[in-house]
């Protein structure tokens, strides 16, 4: 008798992908991604300011980057499903967590997501303080998958 | 024949956060997603560690709510430098933002069939970084199985 059942852990197919991103960071807008390159297992496209996924797990990271008029100035952005919710930890330039108290630096929106079935995510801007230009050619983001 | 149907398609990929004791004590992570992860155990204890089964990656950041600055990372190796992460919070005032520059590298570590325990290793003392006190709301931490 032959049984094979489902691998326990696919992680030896994972895949990742690479991106940059261009836009206006305006809150509660999303940047627009570009591809750069990926895995052969995990070749996913852009649809305007989507990432669209195939059915997989992922964990997902975005680093924001700008450039300022004030050194007060920053980003927060936050990965989210599109048609859903926002995804995850909120990642920052470096920021007031709370004003007036400290100051901390947050770096990368992290988020992990599991889709039965092909979505897509955007990276969302959830502040944007005045005086603020992406720099992109700093800012970037990986999506690593295995399949589900 | 032997054959355990709860191992398929077990996830590969978790995401945790929290810190598992206010202070300056256990940042280790309390939550995780998906919180069934059967290769990863929270601490069961303010003073207890994150339990890992087989060969896990993790990479992350803690946060403090008092200015500090600090080594970060697992006690349970602390002699291993290249693994700790480097935290720096200063206060924020009327005339902070010039040149007040923060960081809060990452801890990354990999550790197999062992229990980790995130938490300063040795800080800066004097009368303004009073901390880390660690907070609960902003660490996150992704895990990697690794086979």
């Amino acid at each position: 008798m032959t049984y094979q059942p489902t691998a326990a852990l696919n992680f030896g197919n994972m895949g990742c992908a690479k991106f940059t991103f261009t836009g206006t960071p305006t809150l509660n807008n999303p940047l627009t991604p570009v591809l750069v390159g990926s895995s052969t297992s995990f070749t996913p496209t852009i649809s305007s300011n989507d990432i669209q996924l195939p059915a997989g797990e992922y964990v997902l990271r975005f680093y924001g980057a700008i450039t300022r008029t004030s050194t007060s100035a920053n980003i927060l952005y936050q990965w989210r499903e599109v048609g859903g919710s926002l995804l995850g930890k909120v990642g920052a330039t470096n920021r007031e967590i709370a004003p007036g108290t400290y100051v901390e630096s947050l770096d990368s929106a992290d988020a992990r997501l599991e889709l039965t079935s092909a979505g897509s995510v955007q990276i969302e801007m959830t502040q944007v303080d005045a005086g603020v230009t992406l720099d992109t050619s700093n800012t970037h983001a990986i999506i690593w998958r295995v399949p589900v | 024949m032997s054959y355990n149907p709860t191992l398929a398609s077990e996830n590969a990929f978790a995401f945790l956060t929290g810190a598992k004791s206010a202070g300056n004590n256990n940042a280790t992570p309390d939550t995780m997603e998906p919180a069934n992860t059967g290769w990863l155990t929270l601490p069961g204890s303010a003073t207890g560690g994150l339990a890992l089964a087989g060969s896990v990656l993790l990479r992350g950041i803690v946060s403090s709510t008092l200015p500090c600055q600090c080594r970060v990372g697992d006690s349970n190796s602390s002699s291993n430098f290249w693994e700790q992460a480097n935290l720096k919070v200063v206060r924020s005032g009327t005339t902070d933002g010039t040149g007040a520059e923060v960081s809060d590298d990452e801890i990354i570590l990999q550790r197999e069939d062992a229990t980790i325990k995130i938490q300063m290793l040795e800080r800066y003392t004097s009368l303004n970084y009073q901390g880390p006190s660690f907070d609960a709301t902003y660490p996150r931490f992704l895990a990697w199985r690794m086979g």
